[in-house]
Order: C-alpha cells, then structure tokens, then sequence
C-alpha cells in the first residue's frame, strides 16, 4: 500500500498529509526518494520537507519538523488549498463511497443524536474540494467501509486513486472504477468486499527491488505497520 | 470576500464595491473581489537557493502581497546557506516553494530603503520627484540614472483610464 500510495504522486507536487496518516507520510517520503525529489512535503504540524532522522507513529509529532526551512501552519495551508495552489491531499473515511465521498461524522439519521459519533472530519470538507487531486487510502476494504452511499456526506471531490489492501480504484467522471487488483487478490474478493457493482481490472505492478529498499530506508522500523493493527 | 469597517465612508459607493446581508447578524456588509496580482517583486535580506525567504525587519505586508500573487520574483542582499533557515525555520518569511525566482542582488532596494542596511535615497528621489513632472523630464531621468544611454527606448506608459 506504501508503494501504490508514493506512486500516486508526481515530482513537483504539493502535497498534504493531516494526523494519523502514517501510510501516507511514507509515501511521500518514498516518493521524494524515488520518482519525485522535488515534490514538496506538507503536513499538519506545518513544515516544509521535513528529513526525520526516525519517523514518529503520530503523524503530527515534532519529528516532522527536524532540518524544516520554513514553517507553514495550517492557516497557511487552507489558504494554498482556497487559492488553488495545493495540488495532492491524503484523507480516508470510516465510510467512503461510490462517488468518492467520504464520512468521518456519523452513523445514523439523526446528526444531533447519531447511532455512533464519529471522529470529525478535520479540514477535510475544506481541502477535498479545493486540492487538484484527493487521494484516499483505507487499511480496512469491506462492505461496511466502502458502500454505495455513504449516510452523511463529510467531504466530497477531486478523488483520484483510492489505495486499500486488495486494490486500487480510480476516480473517473465522478465515479471510482477498479484501477489495480492487488497480486494474490481475486476479482471475486474484492466485488465481495465492495458495495457496488466493479468491473474487472489488470494486477496492480508489484513494488519494485529498488522502491522496496527506499522503502526500507525510509521506514526501517516499520511505523507504518501501525495502521494495520501491528 | 467580506471586509469589516467602512460603514459609513463614501468609499464603497465610489469603488464600486457591493454590500451584502450578514445572515447572522442582519447588518450591512461590504464586500470586496480579491486581488490576484500575476507577480509580486520582493526584496528581502537573506534567501537561499531553494528560494526560502528571510525578512529581518517589517515584514509590512509583503507576505500577504507575495502570497496573493500567482508568481513571485525575489531579489535578496545576500545569498545564504540552507542550513541557516534549517537553524531558525521560524525566521522564515516565506518557504522556497511559493518562489519562482530568487537573484542575488546586493543594495536591491535602492532608491527605497532595507531595513539594517541601507536607508531611503533622500537625495535622488527629490530629483527624480522634479524631473518625472515632465514626461521628457521622466524621459531623460530614468536614460541617465540607470545608465541606459541615450539609445535606449523609455517607453512613458499611459495613465489608466
């Protein structure tokens, strides 16, 4: 997922990642090691291409701030993003849908008096119309997580590609099509796990020998096994 | 975007700029377009070559006017190693990455003043301020100040209707 989520990204980019993101603080970290040196690595704390000499599980941990030029706060950052200047966000849903909305509020009808209150959507309502491109990545792919309709719309727009465990989809005219089937993942699996109708797609490339070294050199105490329960 | 204040001035009416309803509050409030300039030219005292910005001294709105702008062109007293905005990120004006351009350009203020090093050119603005009252006055002022020769083409630009 590291790999897919850094190959989202292109050399020159801004990109934006919020708290408890560490898969794509990774990412783009691989990136810039790999295919994208230049891309320009924003975050929730506020600094600007952080080099952490170890990468903190929290995703807005002072680490990201070590060997930082400049810093640049999230008023700053929602200002870029209104203005038009941000070009990636990473944000994911407890729900995400079949248009690429996501819900990060509530469970049930009622706003005021949910089933269950969910954590908040943070400046996602915000940053997902306004970024050129919006990636989402969730650790958990079934039929509760990705639905046809998500109850309460917390953000929507701008999807791109949509990284999870068994895929990869991609948002096309609105709507998010089966990009990549992840190797050792069936068609079957991932239509089961999915609720809404997919089409068939080729296997996602395996992560090179050279990404997967960047990658251990990016990450070599595994942080980003956080996101999986490890 | 709404503007609080100018309740009351005759400057709205006069720009040309419109009122809305507050929904919340129920009064009258001005509201102006935003301004997109296409490039912002800032003088600084120290940049880097990643084009990370020092302003020591008034920022005055400089960071606003460069931030509004769709380019932005630096020129610096002095170019400085990265390691120095490593040291103190917090002294930074603005991150390299919402600069195009930095030059290299000691005394790059001049005429106008930077703070801690040079002060406004008293004497050479009160002769520009006399010659530019004539447009060959203008003319001859900015082929001989800036050491273009009598060759070179000024061309007076023309005031905006």
């Amino acid at each position: 997922m590291a790999v897919c989520l850094s190959r989202c990204l292109r050399n020159g980019e801004r990109a934006f990642h919020g708290v408890a993101s560490p898969l794509p603080m990774v990412a783009i970290l691989l990136a810039k090691r790999t295919h994208a040196p230049r891309l320009v690595y924003l975050n929730t704390g506020g600094s600007v291409d952080p080099q952490p000499d170890h990468l903190p599980a929290s995703t807005s941990d002072p680490a990201l701030f070590e060997r930082t030029p400049a810093l640049f706060d999230l008023i700053d950052l929602f200002d870029l993003a209104a203005r038009g200047g941000l070009d990636v966000v990473f944000h994911s849903g407890i729900q995400i849908d079949r248009r690429g909305r996501i819900n990060l509020s509530v469970l049930g009808d009622d706003y005021r008096h949910p089933k269950i209150r969910l954590p908040g959507g943070a400046g996602s309502a915000h940053l997902m119309p306004t970024a050129k491109r919006v990636i989402l990545w969730r650790t958990r792919h079934d039929r509760q997580t990705f639905v046809e309709s998500v109850s309460f719309v917390t953000a929507q727009g701008n999807v791109d590609q949509v990284v999870t465990p068994l895929c990869v989809f991609k948002g096309v005219g609105g709507q998010l099509e089966l990009e990549s089937i992840h190797q050792g993942v069936t068609f079957a699996e991932v239509q089961e796990a999915t609720g809404w109708p997919v089409k068939e797609a080729p296997e996602t490339p395996s992560p090179t020998s050279e990404e997967l070294r960047a990658l251990d050199d990016v990450d070599p105490e595994r942080v980003r096994d956080v996101e999986f329960g490890r | 975007m709404p503007f609080a204040g100018m309740a009351g001035s005759d400057l709205p009416r006069a720009s040309g700029f419109a009122t809305i309803r507050d929904p919340y509050s129920g009064s009258e409030v001005v509201v102006i377009p935003p301004i997109r300039p296409d490039v912002c030219l800032i003088h600084v005292q120290e940049a880097d070559e990643e084009g990370n910005l020092r302003i020591l001294g008034s920022p005055y709105e400089d960071v606003l006017l460069a931030k509004a702008s769709a380019r932005i062109i630096a020129t610096a007293e002095r170019i400085v190693p990265r390691e120095r905005f490593v040291a103190q990120p917090e002294l930074t004006a603005l991150p390299g990455f919402l600069v195009d351009t930095v030059v290299e350009a000691a005394r790059g203020a001049w005429p106008t003043s930077c703070a801690g090093h040079y002060d406004y050119d008293k004497e050479f603005l009160s002769e520009y301020a006399t010659a530019a009252k004539t447009e060959e006055g203008f003319r001859q002022f900015v082929v001989n100040s800036l050491s273009l020769g009598e060759r070179a083409r000024v061309r007076v630009p023309t005031a905006r209707p």
